[in-house]
């Protein structure tokens, strides 16, 4: 008897858990006044280390601290996409039933051309956070952005970077492992390099993640001239991986990259011969910078700054607040308009950030960072002349 | 009542399930819910092909996400507008830049496609038993993705393939769930069905009793190949987007985990699976956002469906380690029911 009792007092409470998540789905969550902007994150599953949900909180409090936009308040409405591509594109749809004005969204191409269908109808501005493919803007010409600079913008700056300091030949060190980022990289990165006179002596393939790059090496090694620098797509462990065993291999070939080997695992797998390593990056947390100062408020407020998507995080907000007060309202498609017209507006990664005629993809100040001391500095702050075609 | 007209019979308590949960979406969810319940219709169907070859053989495979993947980029290739695929995938092999196949004609070609694979696959894997013939399932799906990834010519390899253009909405989903839930049925209740779930109990004895074993499990693997294959699409003509990371391990794990958790042994196993673990994600998902219920505020809490998941799949293997459904179908729960409520009546066990 006690049991049956329990057992329906279990079921009634179920009921009242349904009933009530039921109540909440369809309960208008927003007020009238705010700006609501949507937010589609990869809080969880393989792309959760590039997206930043916390750099995007911060600067949102920073912002309504500081009297928000257009004097109303930014609402900043939060939903995992779990890395999920079908997902993606359901979040998108949820958060513009949720009146979102303008859409943020993951760092791949697949996961986030599906929110920008969704809101393409609407004329909804979406904008990835944490992505470099250029994939992504040409795919959704109308309302897709990258907050990042495109991979093709930083390759080319690399390229700048190195035929500065004198390099003329370079070969590519190539995969199909880490998406477009590890393949097209490197031919962005010939391009540019062709373009100011480099010669690109040969490609080179191999895997991402191995612990032995000794036939790459090799490979290298036995080509008839050396080249003067090396360029690859790499993340870490490789970006770590390769160039120590360069150095172990009597090859002092400097080793040229983006993003990837922005990471201090970098340092500590590479060792000695991290000084090999030069890479272009978002931007570098030098004393005095934007980036630094909103580091440290982010900390102060009890936030913890995992990686430089913290920062562009901060940066989408910071478009997304001049694309609103240049529209003058929170109309959709103004907004869209608006943020096409955006030149030489300051951010939290660099001082200079241009959307005006250039499909989408930032052309933004970038910083090359080279490794002094076994400790990365940044030595260069570069707008590339030339940026190949996505 | 022969075969099909009483598997037809037997399709009918699903088939007013599946259609009422869609129409009740329909009527009264909001619009992201159809999204979410159309994603559950092609899981459904790729949950539905894995039941009958790995419900049936009691062969664990984690391949079938495979022909997923290749009728979807099959039909993404084949059915893309020509004027995009000039900017996609410029100078494709054979031609197929300059080729737009028709709708039906695009599908059914992936599905030859898919099926020409699995008939391919199948000769080798049907040999294989156990271990073997799971580390074989495994690498088919590492294999296809490997291609997928690397043909970039022809797939654009880890790039998204975007622009298929999206032609199905919530019905047709349906509609081709109820189809896969007969077809899944009665391939259970045929004779291949039933040989093929008696080499699964016992691979010995059913060999003794002379039963084909190969040609059985071929039969259910190329069965299968189709069910998955036609998820694929509908997943690719719904999305518009895929890419290789859209048929690869974290969908096989969410499909098997949904079969696992219902019970390999029934089709009932796998529709009921799909639907726990579905709407189990989506209450745990609107929990995660931190909703306001009865006045309490809830905190955020991402991550919440990933333990749910995990949670759910812990306490069936637990508790019911042959799944919710066990070795039933739901029309044969009832008369179990009865059957055992009476003999406890008569003081039996």
């Amino acid at each position: 008897m006690k049991k049956t009792d329990k057992t329906r007092e279990g079921f009634a409470g179920l009921a009242t858990v349904f009933v009530a998540v039921v109540a909440a789905l369809s309960a208008p969550a927003v007020a009238q006044e705010n700006i609501v902007i949507g937010y589609g994150a990869a809080v969880t599953g393989p792309l959760a280390p590039y997206d930043s949900p916390d750099g995007v909180r911060c600067q949102v409090e920073r912002v309504n601290e500081a009297g928000g936009i257009l004097g109303r308040q930014i609402e900043l409405v939060i939903r995992d996409m779990r890395s999920d591509s079908a997902l993606s594109g359901t979040v998108a749809l949820e958060l513009l039933d949720l009146g979102a004005v303008a859409l943020l969204g993951p760092p791949t191409d697949d996961t986030i051309i599906p929110m920008a269908m969704q809101a393409a109808p609407r004329g909804v501005a979406t904008l990835s956070v944490g992505g470099t493919q250029p994939a992504f803007p040409v795919a959704a010409p109308d309302n897709g952005y990258l907050i990042p600079y495109g991979d093709n913008a930083s390759a080319a700056a690399a390229a700048e970077f190195a035929y500065e300091n004198g390099a003329r030949t370079a070969v590519l060190l190539v995969s199909h492992d880490v998406g477009s980022y590890s393949l097209m990289t490197p031919e962005y990165f010939a391009q540019a390099f062709e373009r100011l006179g480099g010669e690109v002596l040969g490609r080179v393939n191999y895997n991402s993640g191995l612990s032995d790059y000794t036939p790459q090496i090799t490979e290298i090694r036995n080509m008839d001239t050396m080249p003067d620098i090396i360029f690859g797509g790499m993340i870490v462990p490789e970006a770590g991986v390769f160039p120590r065993q360069l150095a172990a291999a009597g090859l002092n070939i400097p080793v040229y990259g983006t993003d990837g080997h922005d990471d201090p695992g970098v340092l500590e797998i590479a060792g000695d011969a991290a000084k090999l390593v030069k890479f272009t990056t978002h931007g570098f947390p030098s004393e005095g910078s934007a980036l630094a100062e909103f580091y440290s408020d982010c900390e102060a407020r009890g936030y913890t700054v995992q990686n430089i998507f913290f920062g562009l995080g901060g940066e989408s907000i910071l478009v997304l607040k001049a694309a609103i007060e240049a529209a003058g309202s929170t109309n959709p498609p103004a907004i869209n308009a608006a943020l096409k017209e955006i030149e030489n507006l300051p951010g939290v990664t660099t001082d200079s950030i241009t959307y005006k005629d250039m499909g989408g993809i930032p052309l933004k100040r970038m910083t090359m960072i080279e490794v002094v001391d076994g400790a990365f500095s940044p030595a260069k702050l570069v707008l590339p002349e030339f940026v190949p075609a996505p | 009542m022969s075969l099909i007209t009483q598997t037809a019979a037997r399709t009918i308590l699903p088939a007013i399930v599946l259609a009422g949960a869609a129409a009740l979406v329909m009527l009264l969810g909001q619009p992201f819910h159809e999204r979410v319940a159309y994603v559950f219709f092609t899981n459904l169907i790729i949950v539905l092909g894995l039941q009958v070859f790995m419900g049936n053989s009691n062969v664990a495979n984690l391949g079938h996400i495979a022909f997923a993947g290749i009728a979807g980029y099959a039909v993404a290739i084949l059915y893309t507008p020509v004027a995009l695929k000039a900017a996609l995938i410029p100078g494709a092999p054979f031609g197929l830049d300059n080729v737009a196949l028709g709708l039906v004609p695009a599908i059914l070609v992936a599905l030859a496609i898919t099926l020409l694979v699995a008939l391919l696959s199948g000769l080798a894997l049907s040999r294989l038993t156990g271990v073997a013939a799971t580390i074989g399932t495994m690498a088919l799906l590492v294999i296809v993705h490997v291609v997928l990834v690397n043909w970039v010519e022809l797939t654009r390899g880890p790039r998204a393939f975007y622009g298929v253009p999206v032609i199905f909405t919530l019905p047709w989903a349906v509609g081709a769930a109820v189809i896969a839930v007969y077809i899944a049925k009665l391939f259970r209740e045929s004779q291949d069905g039933i040989q093929l779930r008696a080499t699964g109990d016992n691979l010995l004895a059913a060999k003794a009793m002379g039963v084909d074993v190969e040609r059985v499990r071929l039969k259910a693997w190329i069965l299968g190949a189709f069910l998955c294959g036609t998820g694929g699409i509908l997943f690719t003509l719904f999305n518009g987007t895929i890419a290789p990371n859209s048929f690869y391990f974290s969908q096989t794990f969410l499909t098997i985990a949904m079969l696992i958790l219902g019970g390999m042994r029934s089709v009932s196993g796998a529709i009921t699976g799909s639907i726990v673990v579905a709407v189990g994600f989506e209450v745990f998902r609107s929990l995660e956002n931190g909703p306001v219920i009865l006045g309490i505020d809830l905190p955020e809490a991402f991550g919440l469906t990933g333990f749910f998941l995990g949670a759910v799949i812990v306490l069936s293997l637990t508790f019911r380690p042959m799944g919710l459904m066990g070795n039933d179908e739901w029309e044969d729960v009832w008369p179990a029911l009865r059957a055992r409520l009476a003999g406890r009546r008569e003081g039996r066990p």
